[in-house]
């Protein structure tokens, strides 16, 4: 039995995001993602000698936008660095990164957990370089180089060890995925690599101040992998060390399928990257004229915008809180809304029926295939009064799959309400006819016999009946009963 | 500073360099004197300086966030002793 | 005189003048070339196909009225680690043994727009790393003006193919000295420019702090014209200059008066031959005549200027020649067990041994432990050289001075001895650390008649005072008479054969 509640988990991350530049950090290949290996490649970004580096305006503004989001202070005076390590997916056996005056540091993130507000700070924000990529070949016998990435610009984000639970490392992210996203600097697309985390944990009794050994985890390709992995790792360290063990401090490799991880302690842990300025490339001065010029173009920032929607649409706080965690979400419900949607109505659909759909179909929600004002109009229907409730949910799956105009659908498919007596007396009669027993046991008082009943009626007419209509209908005939 | 024979092996690993035995004792007196070239800063007063990283006095030296891309793959891989699937083919990664 | 002992200019108005083509002056260098060049071993490639292509593109440039420049025909050659578009570029080393570049470096363009002939590629230390050409991996280059002599190194090449005639004008390259020792040694005209002036693109790299184009040439006013061509702006090369560059040719003056010369006394001491001396103080004559104020001064951080270039270039060239690795271009060994084998025997047999002497000790003064001690010192150590440069230009135009403390050496005499190879590089390596220009010329023979260079350094992107100043110097004792005394020698040489 181990005493897990005796003992605090502490965690740090460092955050890998790819900034949304056209062109890659030091040459002017494209950044585009897919495309068939080494498509996307020049002399520079592949190492070949004679080629220099030279830095993207934008990566250098880019970086000072996620530095502004969240808190930092911009460096007046910043530099690029050499990492030096041999791996095949590092053409010049050299990343180009920074290393002890990064662009931007101590900012932070604030998270809301149980009603209780947290201050995440972050160590430092900088700039380098990704490396290619290296796959398996078919045979297994060597590996295939791929230098497609290899130059595409990031910011790495280091936090301080603030978190003290998978959740908050959760909310940390999603926070930091929002403004990143709002502020148009990365598109913090995980499943393609433009996010990355690795986790640095450690845990330690309560009573003691010091903090235990870490280990990073890496290899966390969702946040579904980051929570599991630090679950899983917290459990493991504590059951070490409950155990009488020693924790090392090492890399572990998280392999999501099995659920464990593995130790990658090997020769490379004692890595001596010689870190050196790059001579290169200038230093860069970023005055507060700058900085201003950038501070006066960001947009409006997730936390600015749920207040927004709280007071100016009155959406609760946990509406609020979901809609904008993702700009092209929230994007969507103001543009729904400008369309002549209500508010509450709008955040009802697409927190419901839209993010299920999506989830379903491993649609991302910057891929809505259908405009905001379809969905402004299938609300303005649905309170019209021309199609109930039931069939609402039906185009509402149509519109998602077609793209089609629900007003054409509803013509179309024939789902308008039905609403005349004429209409549906009859089938009132047939289901009253058709089920003794229910009726028996509405007029013994079972109001609930009711309920079924108007289920049968609806079932009859395929959802279209008015529900009001219905009722009205059902209780005037078990009257004559 | 010691420069042994240890520390030598200990540079051809991390710079990836392979010697023969005969190469390393060859190397190994040439580089020793070098060092003690190189010993000629340790009496140098260097107090209080900030050190000289960058030889250029240019400074925010950028270029636009434009695509350009004149090198097709066949060019990129001209140059490679070997390929596969339009991919640099190198020997598997003892990991 | 025959047309490879011709200026610039001189072939210049021949080709204005159609006493001579393009194509024909081009197929005479090219024959020069196959007489001599088993002598001298300045070629690793001889572009021969290539060199009539463009011989009749410029002519027909030149002919229809588009081309505009006093280097229009004129056939050179190019140190073999500046990148030339589907041309092989070894850098003189079996590790890229077979590499073409996809792109030209941007002096190259630079060239090609004014109308230059390529002849080839010249040879140089492996890398650059030398001070002797002779540790090119291909072949050794002789020293026209006695063949049992090294030319000068790392641009050995190129100085040895403008000496013998094989060449009009070469680029070569230089770190430490690499333009200026080869200059002096064969009795040629050498610059290097203020860091910056020129772009590296295409210049593969060794120590990106220092690594710089120049030309080397027979006359003052040649190098004048080339360096002219080259430098400028390059947006590949976020180091270059964006100053405008100004016309060298105007600098080419005889007036030195009222100019201000200092000559460091760490520059003449005993550690430097006696005939070089008396060279240098025969040019502080020269120039006084002439006008000009020399005054002794001194630079007294002299001691620590070569473990400072040295400690600062090695470490950056341990990190420019990591990327060589068999993977992406270049050399690759046969055989291997998996990947960080074949690495390692890769650079094994792809390198010589002075590349690995330097990368070895490159990765040693950047380690953890040592870095302090060594790199950041050496950093700190190059703000008080400049500083000290500084000071000494308040009260100075020109500083003054030999190339090298000796004059061209014997084949073998110190490739085994690294550290009085390094020690060579006393006079050339100040200018490399603070960035400054240096121009190389030549001032007379020692008494084994080889050539003397001496040297001038110049404030940063003042090239012009330093033309001036070296053109004076030229003309005042004996327009060419090395070169003359140079060509007798070379023909002698070639007599001999």
């Amino acid at each position: 039995m181990n005493r897990e509640k005796d003992y605090e988990v502490v965690i740090g991350l460092e955050v890998h995001a790819e900034l949304a530049t056209s062109s890659k950090i030091f040459c002017s290949c494209s950044t585009e993602f897919g495309g068939l290996p080494n498509t996307h490649c020049c002399p520079g970004c592949i190492g070949m000698p004679g080629t220099l580096p030279v830095l993207n305006k934008n990566v250098v503004e880019f970086a000072i936008r996620a530095g502004l989001a969240t808190n930092c202070e911009i460096s007046g005076f910043t530099k690029m660095d050499r990492k030096n390590y041999f791996y095949p997916d590092l053409p010049r056996a050299y990343q180009i990164s920074q290393y002890d005056i990064p662009i931007c540091k101590d900012g932070f993130i604030e998270i809301e957990i149980n009603g209780v507000k947290k201050k995440i700070r972050i160590a430092r924000i900088h700039i380098e370089e990704d490396a290619g990529k290296l796959v398996h070949d078919q045979w297994s016998t060597g590996s295939l180089v791929d230098y497609n990435r290899s130059g595409v610009p990031l910011i790495e984000i280091v936090t301080y060890p603030d978190m003290n639970s998978a959740e908050e490392a959760r909310l940390f992210l999603e926070g930091l995925k929002a403004i990143l996203q709002y502020t148009g600097v990365s598109d913090c697309k995980m499943q393609e690599g433009s996010l990355r985390a690795d986790v640095n944990i450690s845990v330690k009794p309560k009573s003691q101040e010091e903090l235990g050994v870490r280990t990073e985890m890496k290899n966390l390709n969702s946040f579904r992998a980051i929570i599991r992995a630090i679950e899983a790792e917290s459990r493991r360290q504590i059951e070490e060390l409950e155990s009488g063990g020693k924790i090392y401090r090492e890399t572990r490799r998280w392999d999501d399928e099995k659920g464990v991880s593995f130790s990658m302690r090997s020769k490379e842990e004692a890595q001596d990257y010689r870190y050196f300025p790059e001579s290169d490339i200038p230093p860069v001065i970023i005055d507060s004229e700058w900085v201003e010029e950038i501070r006066k173009s960001l947009p409006e920032l997730p936390e600015t915008r749920k207040r927004r929607y709280m007071e100016e649409y009155g959406l609760p706080a946990y509406d609020a809180e979901i809609i904008t965690s993702s700009k092209a979400l929230s994007d969507f419900f103001e543009e729904t809304v400008k369309n002549g949607a209500n508010a509450k109505t709008a955040s009802n659909w697409i927190m419901g029926e839209l993010l299920r759909l999506l989830k379903e179909k491993g649609v991302e929600d910057d891929s809505i295939p259908f405009p905001p004002v379809h969905l402004a109009k299938l609300i303005d229907i649905i309170e019209k009064g021309i199609i109930t409730g039931t069939i609402a949910k039906k185009v509402f799956d149509n519109m998602f799959d077609s793209g089609k105009d629900p007003v054409a659908i509803v013509d179309e498919q024939g789902l308008k309400v039905v609403a005349d007596t004429g209409t549906l007396l009859p089938v009132v009669k047939k289901v009253i006819e058709n089920n003794p027993g229910s009726v028996a046991d509405y007029k013994a008082g079972k109001t609930k016999a009711l309920g079924f009943l108007m289920g049968q009626a609806m079932r009859e007419t395929k959802g279209k009946a008015d529900p009001k209509l219905i009722n009205q209908l059902f209780i005037e005939e078990l009257e004559k009963l | 500073m010691n420069f042994n024979n240890e520390m030598l092996e200990h540079m051809a690993d991390t710079a990836r360099i392979g010697l023969s035995e005969g190469e390393k004792e060859e190397l190994l007196s040439t580089i020793q004197e070098i060092i003690s070239i190189a010993d000629g800063i340790i009496d140098a007063d260097t107090s209080g300086l900030e050190p000289m990283e960058h030889v250029t006095t240019l400074k925010n030296v950028f270029r636009e966030d434009k695509v350009d891309e004149p090198y097709t793959r066949e060019i990129i891989l001209s140059n490679a002793s070997e390929t596969n699937e339009g991919c640099f083919s190198v020997p598997k990664i003892v990991e | 005189m025959e047309l490879h002992e011709l200026s610039i200019s001189q072939l210049g108005s021949l080709i204005k003048n159609k006493e001579v083509s393009i194509p024909k002056l081009t197929r005479y260098m090219l024959d020069r070339i196959e007489k001599l060049d088993s002598a001298y071993g300045c070629y690793i490639t001889v572009a021969e196909e290539k060199a009539m292509e463009q011989a009749a593109d410029v002519q027909a440039r030149l002919d229809g009225g588009n081309l505009d420049s006093p280097l229009a025909g004129i056939p050179m050659a190019v140190k073999d680690n500046i990148c030339t578009k589907g041309i092989l570029t070894t850098c003189a080393s079996r590790m890229l043994y077979n590499f073409i570049p996809p792109y030209d470096a941007h002096v190259v363009g630079k060239l090609y727009e004014n109308g230059a002939i390529l002849l080839g590629k010249v040879n140089m230390d492996e890398f650059a790393m030398g001070s002797s050409t002779e540790s090119s991996y291909f072949k050794k280059t002789f020293n026209p003006l006695d063949t049992e002599r090294v030319p000068g190194g790392s641009s050995g090449g190129a100085a040895a193919a403008v000496a013998s005639g094989e060449a009009i004008y070469c680029l070569g390259s230089y770190t430490g000295g690499s333009i200026r020792q080869p200059a002096a040694f064969c009795g040629c005209v050498g610059i290097k420019p203020t860091y910056g002036l020129v772009s590296r693109f295409g210049l593969v790299a060794y120590a990106s702090s220092f690594d710089q184009v120049g030309p080397l040439t027979r006359t003052v006013s040649d190098c004048a014209m080339v360096l002219g061509a080259i430098a400028g702006h390059d947006p590949m090369d976020a180091t270059s200059t964006r100053k405008r560059i100004p016309d060298y040719t105007k600098a080419l003056v005889q007036d030195v008066r009222g100019l201000r010369i200092g000559i460091p006394g760490e520059f003449v001491d005993d550690s430097v031959d006696e005939d070089i001396r008396n060279a240098v103080f025969k040019a502080i004559q020269v120039f006084s005549e002439q006008g000009a104020e020399c005054k002794e001064i001194s630079i007294p951080v002299m001691e620590y200027v070569v473990p400072t270039y040295y400690i600062i270039a090695l470490a950056e060239a341990s990190s420019n020649l990591a990327r060589y690795d068999g993977v992406k271009y270049g050399y690759r060994t046969s055989e291997y067990k998996d990947l960080i084998d074949m690495c390692k025997r890769t650079r094994s047999e792809g390198f010589g041994t002075e590349v690995k002497r330097r990368i070895l000790l490159g990765t040693y003064v950047l380690s953890s432990g040592y870095f302090d001690a060594y790199y950041k010192k050496a950093l700190k150590a190059r703000t008080i050289i400049s500083r000290e440069f500084g000071r000494a230009f308040e009260e100075c135009d020109i500083i003054m001075g030999p190339v090298a403390p000796t004059t061209a050496y014997k084949i073998g005499e110190k490739i085994n001895d690294p550290l009085k190879m390094y020690m060579e590089d006393i006079f050339t390596v100040p200018a490399n650390i603070t960035g400054l220009p240096a121009l190389a010329i030549p001032a007379g023979i020692d008494r084994n008649n080889m050539p003397i260079g001496l040297q001038l350094i110049g404030k940063r992107f003042d090239e012009s005072t330093i033309f001036r100043a070296g053109y004076t110097f030229e003309q005042t004792i004996g327009s060419n008479w090395t070169s003359s005394r140079m060509n007798n020698q070379v023909n002698n040489q070639v007599k001999n054969k």
